[in-house]
C-alpha cells in the first residue's frame, strides 16, 4: 500500500537530481569555477539565480557541478565495492573452508572499523582526490557488500531446491550459477540502493572537511565547507548545497523502501 | 442450558472477499466441537473471531457471538476480562507460541496474577501442580527455564498447562497438534481432552484431519470456503456423511490398498550395508564437540520396483537414511551398494551415473522449487544431463510430463502461481522426468491437505505403477503408508526395529515403538 | 533439547556465551591493531623523512630511522608497538611533540559526552515512538511517523547542525556559536556549547531508530505469542511492554552499537560544525599534518571503542533474547 508513494517520491527526487546533473553537463549558467571578486556574495537575482559566493562564483552553477561530481563519485564507488564486496563475498560462500575462513577473517576486522574511519584512514594514504576518495570509500564499503553477498549465499545453498539440483546431477558450478547466483541479486540490488545513499554522504562529508574532491572543482561538501564563516551575510550559501544532499538522501531512502518492499513481498503491508 | 458458546450468522471480511460467510453454531457446557475443513475454509478465522484475537486485514462483517448468553463485543474491556478464566486458547505453532523472552514460570503465572488473588506463593504452587498434571519431570526448577530449553511437544504441554491454570469455560485449540509428530500428536491430544473433562471444560477444535475429530469430538462442523457444510455428532457424520464434500474428506482418509504380490527374489537394487551418519554437535567452549549419530550401522535392501514405506517419529533418523541413501550426506562408515556396485566413495562420472539413476520428491513444495524458475523450466531441468539431448526435445518431453502429472497447459507458470498440490505435482514430475530407477520420497505429501494429499498420493502411485521404480517413501504418518507400501521399515533413534511386508507389520506389529506409532496413527475410523 | 537448567536458569550457558565473546573480541582487537599500523606503514614516503622535512641531511634521516627503530624488522616493530602501545605509550606527535596516549584521551571526553548522549537520547525518544507506529501500523500517526523517521535520516548532520547554528546561535543569540569549555571547568557552560550537536545527532538518529524499532516490532507483533498474551486477558498496554519490548528490543541493540560507531567514525564533520576540540578534529588535522603517530592513536582508540561497544551489545544481547546464549 505504502509501496507507490515510495516509488512516486523517492522517483522524482532522485530524477529530479539526476536530471539536474544531466543538464551540467551540457550548459551552466555561468561557468562555476570562474571567479569575480567584485562581484562577491551578490543575493539572488535573474543573473544569478541563487547568488554568488565569497569568490564570486555562480552558486547554481556550481550546485549543477556538484550535482555531476557527487552522483559520478557515488556511482563509481558503487561499482568499486560490488565489485570487491561480490568477489570476496561469492568466493567465502562459495567455495567456504580455509578461502572463507581467512576472507571471513580479513573481512570482520575491515568490519570493525566504522566505514567512514575506514575510509578517513585510507584517504590519509592515498590522499584527497577524486580517484581517492573512490577507492577510499570503495575499499571501506565492500566489506559490508561482502557480508551480505556471502550471507545470502550461504542461505540460499542450505535451500531444498539447491539440493534438488545436486541430486539431479548438476555440478556444483552450474547449480551455483543457476540456482544460487539470481537469487542474491535482490539483496545486493536493496544493498546497492542504500550504499549509493551512504556513498553520496560520506564523499560529502569528506569534501566539508576538506578530504574529498579538492577545489575549486565544486562539490556540495565543500560549498557547505566554504560556506560556514559567511553564514550570517549568506545564509542561502549554507542552505543550498545542504537540501541538494538532502534530496539525493531522501530520495535514495524512499527508493530503497520501495525497492524491499518489491523484492521482499513478506513486508508489503 | 445456555450454551457456552453460540455463534450466529458470522461473517469475516478479508479485504472485499468473504472468508467466513454466514456462519452458526453453538456449543454446550463441556462439549467437544470440531470445526473441519481444509486450508481457506475459514475454520481458523472463525476461532481467532471468537476470542477477538483477527488478525490485522481481516475484520468481523457482520452476525454475533455470545459467550454464555451475552454478546462479546469486539475489543471491548469486558473482553479482555474474558480472555482466559472463560476462553482459553492453544495455539498451532509451539515454536513461537510461548514468549521467548521469559521463564516459563512468569508466563504461566501471569494470567494468574491478572485473573485471581491468590499470592505468588499460591500461584507458584499451582503452576507446579499444572505443570506436574502435562507431564513435565522435576516441574519446580523447570519453572526457571526458558521455552527454547523445550523441545516442541514440551512447549505445547507447557502452553496447554498455561491455559488451563485459569480453568477456562470454553477452550479454542486452533490446530493444536499439526506441528507434532504423530506419537507426540496423540499424547497432547489425550492430555488435552482428559484436561478439558477434569475441569468441564468446552472444546472448540480446529483441524483439517478428519482422524481427530473421530477420536475427540462430540460433534464435528465441517466447512468449505467459509460456510457450513454439515454438522452433526462426530461419529455419525463420518460413518455416513450426507454431503459430498464432507464424503471426499472422509475418503481421503488413507485406506489399505490389495497387496501387491511380493516381488520374485531378485538382486537389490540399492542396498545400505552397515550405513552410518554421524554430525558433530556444536560443543560448548572448553568441551570437545561430541558426536550425534543420526543413522547408526543400518542395513537395508531395496529391490527394483519396491515400494519401501520408512516410518518413525521425529529424530528416528528416517530422513537422514534417506539422503544418505541418496549420497546427498556423507556417511561416515558402511557401505551403499547400486545394482551390486558400490557407490560410497564413487565421485565425477561414476557418481552421476548413480545420481541419473536417482531421484528424490521433498516434503515441502514451497522450497523445493526454485522460486525463479518457470514449471516447464523447471521440469526439463533433469534431461540436461546425460548431455546431448537438444533444448527444443527437453521442453517437449517436460510438457508431455507436466501433461502426465495433470499439469498440462501451465508449463509457462511460476511456482508461485501454483497451489501446493500443484507444486508437489511439479516436484514429482521433476523427479520422474529421467525415468529413474530409485526415488526417495521424504514426506512428500505430508504438508498437503487431506482431499489434496489422496490425489497426490494417487498419482505416485499410479506412476510408480506404470514406470516400476523402486522408491523409498519416507514418513511418521503410518495412514499414508497402508495405501502405498509393500514393505514397513520401522526407525528409532537412528537404527532399524523392525521390518517387514506392509500387513504383518501393521497387523502383528513385534515392537512396543511400532505398536505406539500404530495407536497414534490417525486412521480411517472402524478399520 | 532439553538441556537441564540450574537453579538460576541457564547460567552455565551464559557464562560460557560470555567467555566466548571475550574470547573472539580479543583476536579481532589484535587485528584491528596490526591493520591501523600496517595502514600508516602504506603512507607514502618514509616518517623519518616526513618528520624531518625534505631538507634533513642522510645522516640525521638515518638516526631517526634508529631513534624510531625503523630499522627493525616490520613484525619487531609492530610487536614493540604494540608492547607500548598496552602500557598507553602511542608516541609522540610529530607536529606538536605532544604524547599521542594523553592527548587523544583528552579530546575523547568531548567526543564521547556528544556520541553517548545523543544515542542515549535517540533511544529515549525513537523506541517508545516506534514501537507506538508499530502497534498502530498503517495509521495515520504511523505513516506520519514513517514519514518524519524517513526525512530526518535523509538530512546530513553537518547541514542540520550549521541551520541549528545559524537558527538558535547567530539568529536567536541561545547558544554560543564557537568554543568550547571542559565540563569540569564549568559544568552548565559546557552543556551549553554540547547542546546543539547532541541535538542534531539525536535527531537525525532518531529517524533511523524509529523506523528499526517499528519494523522489528511490526515483526513481533504477528507472532503467536503475543496472541497468546492477548488470549490470557493480558491488557495492551502490557502486551507491549512486557510481550512485545525484550523482544523488539534486541535487534534495536544491535543497530544501536553500530550507530555509535558510525557516530564515531564520523564525529569529525559535527565537530568542524561546532568547532569542538574532540578526536574527530584531532585525526582530520593530523591527516593534513601527515602526523601519523596522532592518525594511528586515534583510529586505534575508536575502533577498539568500537569492538568494545559491540562486545557490550553481544554481552546484553541475552537479557532480551535468552535463545542466543545457548547458541
Amino acid at each position: 500500500m505504502r509501496l507507490r508513494p515510495n516509488l512516486l517520491i523517492g522517483g522524482t527526487l532522485l530524477g529530479f537530481v539526476f536530471a539536474v546533473a544531466a543538464a551540467a553537463l551540457v550548459w551552466t549558467p555561468h561557468d562555476p569555477v570562474r571567479t569575480n571578486l567584485r562581484r562577491r556574495l551578490v543575493p539572488p537575482s535573474q543573473n544569478y539565480w541563487l547568488g554568488t559566493d565569497e569568490f564570486g562564483r555562480d552558486v547554481a552553477s556550481r550546485l549543477m557541478e556538484g550535482a555531476v561530481t557527487s552522483l559520478s563519485v557515488a556511482a563509481s564507488t558503487v561499482v568499486v565495492a560490488l565489485v570487491l564486496g561480490m568477489a570476496i563475498g561469492l568466493a567465502g560462500g562459495f567455495l567456504r573452508g580455509w578461502t572463507d575462513r581467512i576472507l571471513g577473517a580479513v573481512n570482520d576486522t575491515l568490519l570493525a572499523f566504522p566505514g567512514i574511519l575506514l575510509a578517513l584512514g585510507l584517504l590519509a594514504v592515498l590522499g584527497p582526490s577524486r580517484w581517492g576518495i573512490v577507492l577510499a570509500l570503495g575499499l571501506a564499503y565492500a566489506p559490508s557488500v561482502a557480508r551480505v553477498v556471502r550471507g545470502s549465499v550461504l542461505s540460499i545453498r542450505e535451500r531444498e531446491f539447491v539440493e534438488a539440483s545436486r541430486a539431479l546431477g548438476n555440478s556444483e558450478g552450474y547449480t551455483l550459477l543457476r540456482h544460487v547466483l539470481p537469487h542474491t541479486a535482490a539483496p545486493v540490488t536493496v544493498l546497492a540502493t542504500s550504499l549509493f545513499g551512504w556513498v553520496i554522504l560520506s564523499e560529502s562529508a569528506l569534501s566539508f572537511l576538506g578530504l574529498g574532491v579538492p577545489p575549486p572543482a565544486a562539490t556540495w561538501g565543500n560549498m557547505l565547507a566554504s560556506a560556514r564563516p559567511f553564514m550570517d551575510q549568506a545564509p542561502l550559501l549554507s542552505i543550498a548545497p545542504g537540501a541538494m544532499i538532502a534530496t539525493c538522501l531522501l530520495g535514495v531512502n524512499l527508493l530503497g523502501d520501495a525497492l524491499r518492499d518489491l523484492l521482499d513481498p513478506r513486508d508489503g503491508a | 442450558m445456555t450454551p457456552v458458546l453460540e455463534v450466529e450468522r458470522l461473517s469475516i471480511a478479508a479485504g472485499g472477499r468473504r472468508v467466513v460467510d454466514g456462519l452458526s453454531f453453538r456449543i454446550a457446557p463441556g462439549e467437544a466441537l470440531a470445526l473441519v475443513g481444509e486450508s481457506g475454509s475459514g475454520k481458523s478465522a472463525t476461532a481467532r473471531a471468537v476470542i477477538g484475537l483477527l488478525p490485522p486485514g481481516l475484520a468481523p462483517d457482520g452476525g454475533a457471538i455470545r459467550f454464555e448468553g451475552a454478546a462479546l463485543a469486539a475489543n471491548s474491556a469486558a473482553l479482555r476480562r474474558l480472555r482466559g478464566p472463560g476462553i482459553g486458547m492453544v495455539f498451532q505453532e509451539p515454536m513461537t507460541s510461548l514468549n521467548p523472552a521469559h521463564r516459563i514460570g512468569a508466563q504461566m503465572e501471569e494470567g494468574l496474577a491478572l485473573h485471581t488473588r491468590l499470592s505468588p506463593a499460591q500461584r507458584r504452587d499451582s503452576c507446579i501442580a499444572m505443570l506436574e498434571r502435562v507431564g513435565i519431570t522435576d516441574p519446580a526448577s523447570r519453572l526457571n527455564a526458558f521455552p527454547h530449553e523445550f523441545s516442541g511437544g514440551m512447549r505445547q504441554r507447557i502452553m496447554l498447562a498455561s491455559v488451563m491454570l485459569l480453568r477456562p469455560r470454553l477452550l479454542i485449540a486452533d490446530e493444536p497438534t499439526t506441528a507434532l509428530d504423530t506419537l507426540t500428536q496423540a499424547e497432547v491430544m489425550e492430555l488435552m481432552s482428559g484436561l478439558a473433562r477434569e475441569h468441564g471444560t468446552a472444546l472448540l477444535l480446529i483441524t483439517h484431519d478428519l482422524g481427530l475429530v473421530a477420536r475427540y469430538a462430540d460433534r464435528a462442523l465441517v466447512m468449505q470456503q467459509g460456510r457450513a457444510v454439515e454438522e452433526g455428532p462426530a461419529a455419525p457424520l463420518l460413518d455416513n456423511p450426507r454431503q459430498a464434500y464432507t464424503r471426499a474428506l472422509v475418503d481421503a482418509l488413507p485406506r489399505r490398498g490389495p497387496a501387491r504380490p511380493a516381488a520374485a527374489a531378485s538382486a537389490p537394487l540399492i542396498e545400505a550395508r552397515g550405513l552410518c551418519v554421524t554430525y558433530p554437535k556444536r560443543g560448548a567452549l572448553f568441551r570437545r564437540a561430541e558426536i550425534f549419530t543420526a543413522v547408526d550401522d543400518v542395513s537395508l535392501a531395496i529391490h527394483p520396483g519396491e515400494v519401501v514405506a520408512l516410518v518413525g517419529g521425529s529424530g528416528s533418523g528416517k530422513t537422514t537414511l534417506g539422503r544418505a541413501m541418496l549420497r546427498l550426506v556423507p556417511s561416515s562408515a558402511g557401505q551403499l551398494l547400486f545394482r551390486g556396485q558400490a557407490v560410497t566413495q564413487r565421485s565425477g562420472a561414476a557418481l552421476l551415473d548413480f545420481r541419473l539413476a536417482c531421484q528424490i520428491v521433498f516434503q515441502d513444495p514451497y522450497s523445493s522449487l526454485d522460486p525463479r524458475m518457470r514449471v516447464r523450466d523447471i521440469v526439463a531441468e533433469p534431461l540436461r544431463l546425460p548431455a546431448g539431448m537438444p533444448m527444443a526435445e527437453r521442453l517437449r518431453r517436460a510438457e508431455v510430463m507436466l501433461e502426465e502429472v495433470g499439469l498440462g497447459g501451465l508449463g509457462a507458470r511460476f511456482p508461485h502461481a501454483l497451489s501446493g498440490g500443484q507444486r508437489q505435482r511439479v516436484a514429482i514430475a521433476r523427479a520422474l522426468v529421467r525415468d529413474p530407477a530409485f526415488v526417495v520420497a521424504d514426506e512428500a505429501v505430508s504438508a498437503l491437505d487431506a482431499t489434496v494429499r489422496k490425489q497426490v498420493l494417487a498419482l505416485l502411485r499410479e506412476q510408480q505403477r506404470r514406470r516400476g521404480f523402486a522408491c523409498l517413501f519416507v514418513t511418521h504418518d503410518l495412514g499414508v503408508v497402508e495405501e502405498i507400501a509393500d514393505r514397513i521399515v520401522v526407525m528409532q533413534g537412528g537404527r532399524i526395529v523392525e521390518q517387514g511386508p506392509r500387513d504383518a507389520v501393521l497387523d502383528a506389529p513385534a515392537q512396543d515403538y511400532t505398536r505406539a506409532l500404530l495407536a497414534a496413527a490417525l486412521r480411517r475410523p472402524g478399520v | 533439547m532439553r538441556r537441564g537448567p540450574g537453579a538460576c536458569g541457564c547460567s552455565a550457558e551464559v557464562l560460557s556465551y560470555v567467555l566466548k565473546r571475550l574470547l573472539v573480541a580479543l583476536p579481532t582487537l589484535l587485528l584491528v591493531a596490526a591493520s591501523v599500523f600496517f595502514l600508516m606503514r602504506l603512507i607514502p614516503g618514509d616518517p623519518a623523512t616526513v618528520v624531518l622535512g625534505d631538507a634533513a641531511t642522510p645522516e640525521a634521516v638515518a638516526d631517526l630511522r634508529i631513534a624510531f627503530g625503523l630499522d627493525r624488522p616490520v613484525l619487531v616493530q609492530f610487536a614493540l608497538w604494540i608492547e607500548r602501545a598496552l602500557g598507553g605509550d602511542l608516541g609522540r606527535s610529530i607536529t606538536s611533540g605532544e604524547a599521542v596516549g594523553p592527548l587523544i584521551l583528552q579530546r575523547f571526553q568531548v567526543t564521547a559526552a556528544i556520541v553517548f548522549a545523543s544515542v542515549g537520547l535517540a533511544v529515549l525518544i525513537a523506541v517508545p515512538l516506534g514501537m507506538l507506529a508499530a502497534w498502530k501500523q498503517n495509521s495515520w500517526g504511523d505513516v506520519a511517523a514513517v514519514a518524519a523517521a524517513t526525512f530526518l535520516l535523509s538530512i546530513p548532520s553537518f547541514w542540520l547542525g550549521l541551520i541549528f547554528l545559524l537558527v538558535f546561535g547567530l539568529w536567536l543569540g541561545w547558544v554560543p556559536v564557537v568554543g568550547y569549555v571542559t565540563f569540569a571547568e564549568d559544568f552548565w557552560g559546557a552543556l551549553h556549547y554540547i547542546a546543539l550537536p547532541v541535538a542534531t545527532l539525536a535527531l537525525i538518529e532518531t529517524g533511523v531508530l524509529i523506523r528499526m524499532a517499528r519494523a522489528s516490532t511490526v515483526e513481533v507483533l504477528r507472532l503467536d505469542y503475543i496472541a497468546h498474551a492477548r488470549a490470557k486477558g493480558v491488557p495492551e498496554w502490557r502486551v507491549l511492554a512486557r510481550h512485545a519490548f525484550p523482544n523488539a528490543f534486541a535487534p534495536t541493540l544491535t543497530l544501536i552499537g553500530l550507530i555509535m560507531g558510525s557516530l564515531l567514525g564520523g564525529i569529525a564533520v559535527i565537530e568542524t560544525v561546532f568547532t569542538l576540540p574532540g578526536l574527530g578534529r584531532l585525526l582530520v588535522e593530523a591527516i593534513f599534518a601527515r602526523d601519523y603517530p596522532v592518525i594511528q592513536g586515534v583510529m586505534l582508540l575508536i575502533a577498539v571503542i568500537y569492538v568494545v561497544v559491540n562486545l557490550v551489545v553481544d554481552l546484553l544481547y541475552p537479557v532480551f533474547d535468552p535463545r542466543v546464549a545457548a547458541g
